[in-house]
C-alpha cells in the first residue's frame, strides 16, 4: 500500500475476547492499526472454540500471548504499554485496577494513553460488578422486548446485536479519543457500559415515556412486523413458495399502494373500500395481510421482490447467509466479501469493513493470527528481548 | 478539562431517518452540526411518536431524539440559488453527512468532485441503503426492507417457523448504517490530520446489517451451516435450551445455566434453597457435558424457578450469583433503574418554546476529559437561518427574506 492508511503507525493493545471487543478491535486493525491481541497462554480467546467465530472477528490483528495474572507477564505488559498508544478491554469492571492498570496506573506508564474500557455495566454505580453478555444487555435495555408478535412473548434479536455494537461504539471512542490526542497532545479515559450504549438506542422509546407517559408495555405490542412510525400497509413479511421463505414489503404512500396493487395486476379484493386509504388499510391489516400472502405464496421470494421493485415499492427477500454469500449480486459487485488464506492452505471467506473509501483496500487483509504468532516479533523486535528471555518467559508460562 | 472532543469542527448534514444518528453523534460530542432541511421540513419530522400524539413538524419525539444538538437551516437545493448557497456552506465546512439516493447531488453539481474542488479536506460520507455502486444501488427499501435483504431477519424471530422472521426494533438498520458512517468519517478525519486531504466514503447499509449478524456468516463460511432461527436464543444450525421464561409478576427473565465452575457452585446452593436443587449434588453434574445432555432437566428447573419470583427480584439474585440474568424490561421500565439513576445516565433538556424540559436519554460512552453532553434540544424548522445565512455568510435580512419569498430557504 502507497497511501497512508487512517490508523497507520497506532499501536493498540487489545485485551479483549469472546465479541463485543473483538469486533471493536477488528475495526481498528482494518483501519490500519497494529492491534496486538493479547491472549492468556494455552488458553486463548474463547472463541478460539468455534474457529470460524475466531478467525472472523480477529483477521488483520497480530497475536501475542501473555499471562497477566503472573507479576512477570504485568511487567513485560508495562513495556508494551510504554511504546504503544491504545488499551482496549472488555472484562468486568476493575480487573485492570486490580493488576494495577486502572487509567491512572495507564498514565503513569505511558502519559498520552488513551484507554477504552468496555465493562457491560460501568466503572460506577450499584451494578458495576454485574456480570452480562449480548443478550443480558439487550434483555435489559428493552430489545428484545420490541421483537416479536403482539399477544406472545418477545422474540428478542436471534444473536448478539449489542456485542456488534458495542464493539462499534469502542472503535468509535478509540477514533475520537486518537482525534482529540492529535490536536491536544491528551490521552484520555473513555468508560463504556454496554448497558448504557444500549439504552441511548432505544432514545425514542424513553421520550415516548418521559414525554407522553406512556409505555411500551401494553397489549398491542411488540407491534410484529408492522410499522407504527411511520404508518404504513400492507408492512410484513409474507410467505413465499419453498421452505422457509419469505419476502418482506413495505407499502406508506397512496401512490406506493397504487403501484402495488398494478404489480398484483389490479385485483377486484384491492379495490374495495376497506382498503381505499391508509387510515382504512391500517384498520383491515389483518385482512389486507392474508390478500397480500396469497398473492405472495404462489411466487418465489426473488419474484416478489422483483416485481414489486419493478414498480416503485420497497420489497425484499428476507436472505439467508447461503443466499447473501453466494448469490447476492449486489455484495459481489462491491467487492464485499474477501478470501483469505488459511496455513493449510484452504480459502477462508471474512466480510470486510463495510464501506468503500479511496483511502482503503480490502485486498490486503490478513488471516487471524494463531495465539503467540508474534511473540518473537514483538517481544524480540519491538521489545528489543533476546531471544533467551522470550524463551524463559514461555518456558515459565508468562507467554 | 471540560473541553468538546470536537471543538471548532463544522459538520454539515443532509439527511432523513437514515443519516441522522450519524449526525446525532457528531453534534452530543460538541461539533456544530448544521441540518440542512427541505423548506418544509425533512421526511424525519413526519415520523411518530408524537408530543401529547398530536402530529406536527415541531412535535416529532424521533426527530427530538435524533437531532439533540444540532443547529437548523431550511433550503432548497434543487434551485439555482439553493445550489449557490449549498456550496457557500461546504466550503465552511470539515465534514458533510448525507443520505440522498445515488447520484442526486451529483445531477445538482453537488457531489463530492464538485466539492472537492473547492474544499480539498472535506470528509464527504454518503449513507444509501446500498452504496453508490451496484446492481441494487437504485432498489427502494425500509428500515425492514434493509435488514430482511442484509441478515438480520433471518436469525430473528420464533422457534416456530410458520410465524414470519421478526422485525428488530425500530431503526436498527439505520443504527448500523450511522455507526459505519460515523466510523468512515472518523478514520476520515484522523487521516486528515496527517495529510490534509479530505476522503468521499460510500456506506451500504445493506453491506452494514450483513456484516452485523454476529454467527450466521462465519457459521457458513466455516461450516457450510444455515442457522435457524429460536425463540430468544441466537440463531443456530443446532436447537438449543429455552432461556426466557415468564416470572411470577407477569414479565419474562432472560437466563443461562451456568457453565462457569464457580457459578455453577453458587445456582446449585440457590436451587437448594428454593427446594429445587435435588441431585444437582451429584458428581455427574461438574461436568459441563453432562450439563448439557441434562438440559431439558435444567431448562425445567429454572423454569419453575422463574415462575415463584418476580423478574427484578430474579435479576438481583442471579448476579449476586454471578450469573448473566436479566429481566426483559420494555426501553422505558430503564427510566427508573437504580443503576442508571446513580450514573446520571438520563439528562434533562429544555425546550424553551414550549416552557418545559424532558429528560432523554444519555451518554453511550463516557469521555474523561471531553464529556458527551446534550447542548440543546433538535432545531426548529429554520430556526438558525439568520445566524447561518446573515451571521456567516454574509447576507443581509432583505437577501434573507427575498429567498424566503422565493421558497429557497
Amino acid at each position: 500500500m502507497s497511501n497512508p492508511l487512517p490508523l497507520g503507525g497506532v499501536r493498540v493493545l487489545d485485551l479483549t475476547w469472546v465479541v463485543s471487543g473483538p469486533q471493536g478491535s477488528r475495526v481498528l486493525a482494518d483501519l490500519g492499526a497494529e492491534v496486538l491481541k493479547i491472549e492468556a497462554p494455552g488458553r486463548g480467546d474463547q472463541t478460539r472454540r468455534t474457529q470460524g467465530m475466531y478467525i472472523y472477528f480477529n483477521r488483520n490483528k497480530l497475536g501475542i500471548s501473555l499471562n497477566m495474572a503472573s507479576e512477570e507477564g504485568r511487567g513485560v505488559f508495562r513495556e508494551l504499554v510504554a511504546v504503544s498508544d491504545v488499551v482496549m478491554e472488555n472484562f468486568s469492571a476493575h480487573v485492570m485496577e486490580r493488576w494495577g492498570f486502572g487509567y491512572q496506573g495507564l498514565r503513569a506508564i505511558n502519559p498520552t494513553i488513551v484507554y477504552v474500557s468496555m465493562p457491560g455495566f460501568g466503572h460506577s454505580g450499584p451494578y458495576q460488578e454485574y456480570q452480562s453478555n449480548g443478550p443480558t444487555i439487550q434483555a435489559l435495555s428493552g430489545q428484545s422486548f420490541m421483537i416479536g408478535r403482539a399477544g406472545m412473548p418477545a422474540a428478542g434479536w436471534g444473536y448478539s446485536y449489542m456485542d456488534h455494537t458495542a464493539g462499534y461504539y469502542g472503535a468509535m471512542a478509540v477514533l475520537q479519543a486518537l482525534y482529540y490526542r492529535n490536536r491536544t497532545g491528551r490521552g484520555q479515559f473513555v468508560d463504556l457500559a454496554q448497558y448504557e450504549t444500549a439504552c441511548n438506542l432505544m432514545g425514542v422509546n424513553i421520550l415516548d415515556f418521559t414525554v407522553n407517559g406512556r409505555s411500551q408495555r401494553r397489549a398491542d405490542m411488540p407491534a410484529g412486523n408492522r410499522s407504527l412510525y411511520p404508518p404504513g400497509a400492507p408492512h410484513g413479511v409474507y410467505q413465499c413458495k419453498g421452505e422457509d421463505r419469505w419476502c418482506a414489503i413495505a407499502v406508506f404512500s397512496e401512490e406506493e399502494w397504487a403501484a402495488f396493487r398494478r404489480a398484483l395486476g389490479d385485483p377486484a379484493w384491492a379495490r374495495e373500500a376497506k382498503f381505499a386509504t391508509l387510515e382504512a388499510r391500517l384498520a383491515s391489516q389483518e385482512e389486507l395481510d392474508k390478500h397480500v400472502e396469497a398473492w405472495t405464496s404462489g411466487l418465489t421470494h426473488k419474484e416478489v421482490m422483483d416485481r414489486l421493485q419493478a414498480v416503485g415499492v420497497a420489497a425484499g427477500m428476507v436472505q439467508d447467509p447461503q443466499q447473501r454469500a453466494e448469490e447476492d449480486p449486489q455484495l459481489r459487485a462491491r467487492g464485499h466479501i474477501v478470501e483469505l488464506e488459511d496455513p493449510a492452505g484452504r480459502t477462508v471467506r471474512v466480510d470486510s469493513l463495510p464501506m468503500t473509501v479511496s483511502a482503503l483496500a480490502h485486498d490486503d487483509y490478513r488471516l487471524a493470527p494463531q495465539s503467540g504468532e508474534h511473540n518473537q516479533h514483538i517481544y524480540g523486535q519491538l521489545l528489543g528481548m533476546p531471544e533467551e528471555q522470550v524463551q524463559g518467559l514461555a518456558q515459565r508460562g508468562v507467554c | 478539562m471540560d473541553g468538546k472532543l470536537f471543538e471548532g469542527l463544522r459538520v454539515l448534514e443532509l439527511t432523513g431517518p437514515m443519516g441522522q444518528q450519524c449526525g446525532k453523534l457528531f453534534a452530543d460530542m460538541g461539533a456544530d452540526v448544521v441540518k440542512i432541511e427541505p423548506p418544509d421540513g425533512a421526511a424525519s419530522r413526519k415520523i411518530g411518536p408524537y408530543l401529547d400524539d398530536i402530529p406536527h413538524p415541531e412535535r416529532s419525539l424521533s426527530f427530538w431524539h435524533y437531532n439533540t444538538s444540532k443547529r437548523g437551516v431550511t433550503l432548497d437545493i434543487a434551485k439555482p440559488q439553493g445550489q449557490g448557497l449549498f456550496r457557500r456552506l461546504a466550503e465552511g465546512a470539515d465534514v458533510l453527512i448525507e443520505d440522498t439516493a445515488p447520484g442526486t447531488l451529483d445531477a445538482l453539481g453537488l457531489g463530492y468532485t464538485h466539492l472537492a474542488l473547492l474544499t480539498p479536506g472535506l470528509v464527504m460520507v454518503a449513507i444509501t441503503p446500498f452504496g453508490q455502486t451496484g446492481p441494487y444501488r437504485n432498489l427502494k427499501t425500509s428500515d425492514m426492507v434493509s435488514l430482511a435483504m442484509g441478515g438480520p431477519l433471518w436469525s430473528c424471530g420464533y422457534d416456530d417457523h410458520s410465524i414470519p422472521p421478526m422485525r428488530p426494533y425500530q431503526d436498527a438498520s439505520y443504527h448500523v448504517g450511522s455507526h459505519y458512517a460515523f466510523i468512515g468519517a472518523m478514520a476520515a478525519l484522523v487521516l486528515r490530520q496527517m495529510t490534509g486531504q479530505g476522503q468521499y466514503v460510500d456506506v451500504s447499509v445493506h453491506e452494514a446489517c450483513h456484516a452485523t449478524t454476529e454467527g450466521a456468516m462465519p457459521i457458513y463460511y466455516f461450516n457450510n451451516m444455515r442457522v435457524r432461527r429460536q425463540t430468544n436464543r441466537h440463531a443456530s444450525p443446532r436447537s438449543s435450551q429455552p432461556v426466557v421464561f415468564p416470572t411470577a409478576d407477569g414479565k419474562h427473565e432472560f437466563t443461562r445455566v451456568p457453565a462457569e465452575r464457580r457459578a455453577w457452585e453458587q445456582f446449585v446452593e440457590w436451587m437448594e434453597a428454593e427446594g429445587l436443587g435435588e441431585g444437582l449434588r451429584n458428581e455427574r453434574f461438574r461436568d459441563p457435558e453432562y450439563r448439557q445432555e441434562m438440559g431439558p432437566q435444567l431448562t425445567q428447573l429454572v423454569s419453575d424457578l422463574c415462575a415463584r419470583h418476580g423478574a427484578e427480584e430474579l435479576f438481583h439474585e442471579a448476579q449476586q450469583r454471578e450469573m448473566v440474568w436479566a429481566p426483559v424490561r420494555s426501553p422505558d421500565e430503564n427510566v427508573r433503574d437504580p443503576h442508571l439513576q446513580a450514573r446520571g445516565f438520563f439528562v434533562e433538556v429544555e425546550h424553551p418554546e414550549l416552557g418545559r424540559s424532558f429528560q432523554y436519554a444519555g451518554a453511550p460512552y463516557r469521555f474523561g476529559e471531553t464529556p458527551w453532553a446534550i447542548s440543546s434540544r433538535a432545531p426548529l424548522l429554520g430556526e438558525h437561518n439568520e445566524a447561518v445565512y446573515c451571521g456567516e455568510l454574509g447576507l443581509s435580512q432583505e437577501g434573507l427574506q427575498a429567498l424566503k419569498a422565493e421558497g429557497v430557504v
